[in-house]
């Protein structure tokens, strides 16, 4: 077990590096780095040398990495953005919350009304509510999240009036914003929870426990449930990622200030220390929370780490 | 397990929970019967093809079908409610809302077309080479496409969009980057797997050459599983695609791209509700037809495509 999680963490933190050696490589790497943007577009090669010169721009891509890596480590410092000239520091940490607010209330969401709708698909296969919990998911997996939620806002805010139709404040703009990026996962879970189900049903041990006389409802609670929850955790953990893609479209369209909105404005301002930042962040997030899945999935299925030893 | 007559009774859903409905007894030999065989029995492959059939006509028949070229401004057709000669009715600036969806079919194809080509090519040909050759190249392309895998799709997607500036063509190529690994993974796995098969010894006791062996002998027969993934990846990219121009990142404004003419619709959704519906609707139309084409592909190709998607080893598991 403990040799399992170490294992886990030292391979996690390989890909940590590789990826964020790339991610600066590769946004190091684009035209128009910090010296072009400094001096403008009249200034002369000459002018620009120096700049570069004086930002220690000219040298090696490792040396610069080792350097930025080493100034975000130590003092937390991740440059400047280059349109407002604030630290990028300061903007991750301003819209962070607001992200994990929004996945967070998402990911709730998703994981209770899938797993609700795809125990409930699975109490009877092939009933009137498992081909419509089918459907509807099939569907909902086609469904694109932005289109989505643009018919919510027409129905919701500009129709009923009932909720905000963009930005940040109460509760009431969590609401839309939140619905739209469980979208895609809540089909996935119920589909998933679902097959999960049907698979652990007609398992042996399941037929034992039938047959020792236990009852209907402990037979599912202790056996079915907690079997079927398995692959839908270690589901759960790969679909982070999409949540956190997911933030890059629900964010823009509904105005969220988080850290989803920053990337794509600091793109289209092409302000790369701001991209890099905050990519390089939701990768580590991305990273970490993979780990607890792993570790959680260990936890429900104590054979995993017994297989790995 | 069901025969035709009773894939509809009540004790078989329509939708078989369990994912052994490919390796039902199939009636008849060969492939044409099989196809049959899955079209009567799978309405999925079906509406798939059908969906798919559709769009393909109008991106081929945009310029026959049009009322419009779809960049023609009719500033005194303003903001038209669908009509019979604007069925889609008309934008802020007059254009025929119809046409521009016609065209969208266009560069939805094309820039999916491009995204899966751009991520099956390499991804194939080093998947080949990795499983064939195996040794310490495989070893480091293997590891590299796991840190590969180690992004999400979508972060990446941005990262390289990011790097090549705001444009139809980046976001095609981006997401086609990002595709590489899964090719390379089934590939790779299949050709492993078949390395040792009879009919590679039989080439290769003939003295048949690598190249022919992997090109002629184990490529055609990983092709269905390809076929598979590439017919699901197209509906995600198409997705995808869509929600990067919607952002702003992908089709710039005079493209009629679907994701882009949602994104122009939104500021006149309150009075022009068409602006935002129909673009929607071709978009999932579309993503809908490659999904259950690429499904119904699966259960009648290759009932086990499903394992080789995306990160196949279980956690913990090496």
């Amino acid at each position: 077990m403990l040799r399992f999680l170490l294992r886990r963490l030292v391979g996690a933190a390989i890909v940590l590096n590789v990826v964020s050696f790339l991610t600066f490589a590769l946004l190091d790497l684009a035209p128009g780095d910090t010296a072009d943007t400094l001096v403008g577009e009249y200034a002369s090669a000459a002018q620009l040398a120096t700049v570069r010169r004086e930002l220690g721009l000219d040298a090696p891509l490792v040396l610069r990495y080792l350097r930025f890596t080493s100034a975000a480590i130590l003092h937390g410092d991740l440059g400047c953005s280059l349109i407002s000239g604030r630290q990028v520091s300061k903007l991750i940490v301003e819209r962070f919350g607001n992200t994990v607010t929004l996945a967070l209330a998402a990911m709730s969401l998703a994981l209770a009304v899938g797993t609700l709708t795809g125990i409930a698909a699975a109490a009877r296969p092939g009933g009137h509510l498992d081909l419509a919990v089918m459907s509807v998911t099939t569907l909902g997996l086609s469904l694109p999240t932005f289109w989505v939620a643009l018919l919510l806002i027409m129905a919701f805010s500009l129709r009923l009036g009932w909720l905000p139709v963009v930005g940040a404040g109460g509760p009431a703009h969590l609401v839309l914003p939140a619905v739209c990026l469980a979208f895609p996962t809540t089909a996935v879970v119920a589909r998933l929870m679902r097959a999960s189900l049907l698979d652990v049903k007609s398992a042996d041990y399941v037929c034992t426990a039938h047959a020792k006389g236990l009852t209907r409802h402990r037979v599912w609670r202790d056996h079915i449930l907690r079997n079927g929850l398995i692959p839908v955790i270690t589901l759960l953990g790969l679909h982070l990622g999409r949540l956190l893609g997911g933030t890059f479209i629900i964010e823009t369209i509904f105005g969220w200030p988080g850290l989803g909105r920053l990337v794509v404005q600091a793109i289209l301002d092409r302000d790369f220390p701001v991209v890099l930042g905050a990519v390089l962040l939701m990768a580590i997030i991305y990273q970490m929370l993979n780990f607890v899945v792993d570790v959680a999935h260990v936890g429900l299925d104590p054979r995993v780490g017994r297989g790995a030893l | 397990m069901s025969s035709i007559g009773a894939e509809r009774t009540a004790s078989t859903p329509v939708v078989s929970p369990v994912r052994d409905e490919g390796r039902t007894t199939h009636p008849g030999q060969g492939v044409f019967a099989l196809c049959c065989w899955s079209l009567i029995v799978r309405p999925h492959l079906l509406v798939g093809a059908g969906l798919v059939g559709l769009m393909v006509l109008m991106a081929l028949l945009a310029p026959v079908l049009a009322p419009s070229p779809p960049d023609l401004i009719q500033p005194d057709l303003r903001l038209q409610s669908p009509t019979l000669s604007h069925p889609f009715g008309t934008d802020p600036l007059g254009r025929d809302l119809f046409s521009r969806v016609l065209y969208g079919a266009r560069i939805a194809l094309q820039m999916s077309a491009l995204a899966a080509l751009l991520a099956a090519l390499p991804g194939t040909e080093l998947g080949l080479l990795a499983g064939y050759r195996q040794g310490w190249l495989e070893q480091i392309l293997s590891r590299l496409m796991d840190a590969w895998l180690a992004l999400p799709g979508m972060l990446l997607a941005i990262v390289l969009v990011a790097r090549m500036g705001p444009s139809l063509t980046a976001t095609a190529v981006a997401l086609g980057i990002v595709g590489i690994p899964t090719y390379y993974r089934l590939v790779r796995n299949g050709t492993l797997s078949a390395r040792h098969a009879l009919y590679v010894e039989a080439a290769r006791s003939i003295g048949a050459s690598e190249v022919r062996i992997l090109l002629r002998h184990i490529l055609p027969n990983l092709a269905s599983p390809i076929i598979v993934l590439t017919t699901l990846r197209l509906g995600m990219v198409l997705l995808a695609g869509g929600s990067l121009s919607f952002i702003g990142l992908g089709a710039q404004p005079p493209q009629p791209e679907w994701g882009a003419l949602l994104a122009a619709g939104r500021d006149y959704m309150d009075t022009a509700w068409w602006l935002a519906l129909f673009p929607g609707l071709a978009i999932t139309a579309a993503v809908m037809g490659f999904n259950l084409l690429g499904d119904g592909l699966r259960d009648a190709l290759a009932p086990d495509v499903q394992s080789f998607r995306r990160r196949p080893q279980p956690p913990g598991g090496h």
